[in-house]
């Protein structure tokens, strides 16, 4: 169903938590901005002083041209106001009252009036209406030498404080709240990043959960309630995958007893019946289905199976006890089992599965191989096991078959329930080896184990 | 030969029961492991058998209990599972042998005196298998009631495999009883034994087959009788 649609590339929980923290952090500049500016509007007096510094200090900055210049010192830039729309005049002054320069609008004149030598900062308004004029003086130092700068500004509204509004809010507002917001924005990065860590670990932790070891729970991270919930919730799926994985393993025990013992009554009841061709057909009928009963356990047993991640299985002890276990069966078929140690074969498994399996592997090969003849069974060197047989062998093309439930190649073939290879192969599964069918060199069927390393 | 049987299932209980009577064994039937319990305060039983799912307990523990009373009577355990984990741990308890279900009443019948043959068993004086007979206490060898010579170690291998007729028993276990009081093992000892005695039961017309399990181990069987191996062609 997801394979109509386009994929959806998920976003990550770092990129969303980010990205929500940086537009908090924004939508604090805009308001911040609002309530500055509202802040000014409101209070028209600081307004009249900075506007006063603020062309002050423009005319300071050209005192040493002025000095130095003769005629008209003025440049052409101070000719103009910094606010438009508005007259200025002003007027400076050096220590002892001798003027240093003097710039007069066409309308406004400043009285030729030496400030207090003690005076550092002034600021007069005077109002009309809408109209305004602004009278000050402030007291710079330009190359170690104080001047008095006396600044008239007439205008009318407000639009002439717009730029030194604009000049607060630059300096003052947005350059710092940029520095403040970065460090926020990086401050954010790493908090999230950290808090996310635990979140990243518990999933690699999940990751890591091998799906054939039911018994197994995440370590809990204790310092985060909100993973702690996802482990405890992971770990009680874990216990209910386990509960059902125990269950299944429990019918086999029950349908082990429940079917034995009705099996065990009816052999009994058979052998009591004299002896005649039906008795032996009866005797054959319950054993088929004694071995049916055993493979379905073996294979529903195979099935639940868990392997420990310590489990160590010894290849070569198992196998001897599996061959001691069915020489006498094979020798009273006239068929023998010859078992060869071929170096050390211990492995990562589940003894009693791998010895049900072999079970299963070596009760199949006597069954195709000849009377007179030998199964043999090698282990080693390393994991892997072999079990060759002098009967026809296996085509190439039904090798894949006979590892499924229920297959026989041989429809007549009256002994177990087809079940033999498939608990061999779904064990194999589990260990994560191999089952290879083979021709042995000579003929007959080479059915090989293989494990993997380490 | 008295013999406990502690088994739930009323039908199973009197087929193994007529059976084992059928071979000379005497009975006693029980369906609970309590009331069992009880019987053995009285009785003095030669040979136990034990149902592992037992109705009101688990027999494994039963078999602990009984052990620890210093009863050293021999314990077959019956029982449905299967798993060597089962086997191990029912063994490890106290218990002699096992038996799976389903079993039919040669194989109840045979563990039941091989159990009985054991040191410390009741049968203890004289194994058979086929014309060949082995006495334990005066440890002669017997070809169809006639005495033939067998040097001592090639006695205890035979003892040992006689005493597990028709199971393989393992090379350790026989080096072990060859050797019980020598140290000197050479590693084809016991292969050499083997022949020689196979060689030695031969001529002497014993009607028992020494079996090579190779690698594994030897068994001893019965020679398969004509009319076993026509049975046995004839089975669909």
């Amino acid at each position: 169903m997801t394979a109509s649609r386009p994929p959806v590339v998920p976003r990550s929980l770092f990129f969303r938590l980010s990205v929500r923290l940086a537009l908090v952090g924004l939508v604090f500049l805009v308001v911040e901005l609002l309530v500055v500016v509202r802040m000014y509007v409101n209070n028209p007096n600081e307004l009249d002083h900075l506007l006063v510094t603020a062309e002050a200090d423009r005319i300071a900055q050209e005192i040493p041209q002025m000095r130095g210049a003769a005629g008209n010192p003025v440049s052409e830039d101070l000719q103009y106001p910094l606010a438009s729309g508005t007259r200025r005049a002003f007027l400076i002054h050096e220590r002892g009252g001798a003027v240093v320069a003097r710039f007069d609008d066409a309308s406004l004149k400043i009285a030729d009036e030496p400030p207090l030598s003690f005076l550092v900062i002034r600021t007069q308004r005077e109002s009309w209406d809408s109209r305004f004029l602004l009278t000050g003086t402030r007291r710079v130092e330009v190359g170690r030498h104080p001047y008095w700068i006396t600044v008239a500004i007439a205008g009318e509204g407000f639009r002439p404080f717009v730029p030194v509004i604009f000049n607060e809010i630059r300096f003052h507002v947005i350059l710092p709240l940029i520095l403040l917001s970065l460090m926020f924005l990086l401050f954010n990065f790493s908090v999230v990043r950290t808090t996310l860590k635990p979140l990243e670990t518990t999933i690699a932790a999940i990751d890591r959960i091998d799906p054939a070891q039911v018994s197994t729970r995440i370590a809990a991270e204790p310092s985060l309630r909100e993973v702690q919930a996802l482990v405890t919730a992971v770990n009680a799926m874990l216990a209910r995958i386990e509960r059902s994985v125990c269950a299944l393993r429990d019918f086999a025990g029950d349908a082990a007893h429940e079917l034995r013992t009705p099996l065990a009554i009816m052999m009994l009841s058979i052998g009591k019946l004299p002896d005649s061709v039906e008795k032996a057909k009866l005797v054959a009928d319950a054993q088929r289905m004694k071995r049916l009963v055993d493979q379905m356990l073996d294979m529903s047993h195979a099935t639940a199976l868990e392997l420990a991640p310590d489990a160590q299985a010894d290849l070569g002890a198992i196998a001897r006890e599996v061959v001691a276990e069915l020489t006498p069966l094979a020798v009273m078929r006239g068929r023998t089992i010859a078992f060869r140690d071929a170096g050390a074969a211990r492995v990562h498994g589940h003894g009693d599965a791998i010895g049900r399996a072999l079970r299963n592997l070596v009760e199949n090969a006597l069954a195709h191989t000849p009377a007179g003849t030998a199964v043999e069974v090698t282990t080693g060197p390393g994991g892997q096991c072999a079990v060759r047989d002098h009967g026809p062998g296996i085509p190439p093309e039904r090798r894949g078959d006979v590892l499924e439930r229920f297959r026989r190649l041989d429809k007549r073939a009256s002994d177990g329930a087809g079940l033999g290879l498939a608990i061999v192969s779904t064990t194999m599964e589990l260990h994560n080896g191999d089952v290879r069918i083979e021709d042995a060199p000579g003929g007959g069927a080479l059915m090989r184990l293989i494990f993997p390393r380490g | 030969m008295r013999v406990l049987l502690a088994e739930d299932n009323p039908r199973l209980a009197i087929l193994i029961a007529e059976g084992l009577e059928a071979e000379g064994f005497v009975l006693d039937r029980f369906a609970s492991l309590s009331v069992a319990w009880e019987s053995m305060a009285v009785t003095p039983y030669d040979l136990l058998l034990i149902d592992l799912g037992m109705p009101d307990g688990d027999g494994v523990d039963f078999i602990r209990a009984v052990r620890r009373t210093g009863s050293g009577a021999p314990i077959l355990v019956i029982t449905a599972r299967n798993g060597l984990g089962d086997r191990v741990g029912g063994l490890d308890s106290g218990a002699d042998d096992y038996l799976v279900k389903p079993f039919d009443m040669a194989e109840l019948a045979a563990r039941c005196r091989a159990l009985l043959r054991r040191p410390g068993g009741c049968l203890g004086i004289v194994l058979s298998l086929g014309n060949l007979d082995f006495d334990t206490v005066a440890r002669e060898v017997r070809v169809g009631g006639r005495v033939i010579h067998v040097p001592p170690r090639e006695r205890d291998l035979l003892e040992r495999l006689m005493r597990r007729a028709g199971h393989v028993v393992s090379k350790t276990s026989l080096e072990e009883a060859m050797y019980a009081l020598s140290s000197e093992v050479t590693p084809n000892a016991l292969e050499a034994a083997a022949s020689r005695l196979r060689r030695r039961l031969g001529a002497a017309g014993a009607d028992v087959i020494l079996h090579t399990a190779h690698g594994v181990g030897y068994m001893l069987v019965p020679a398969p009788h004509p009319t076993d191996a026509g049975a046995e062609r004839e089975a669909p």
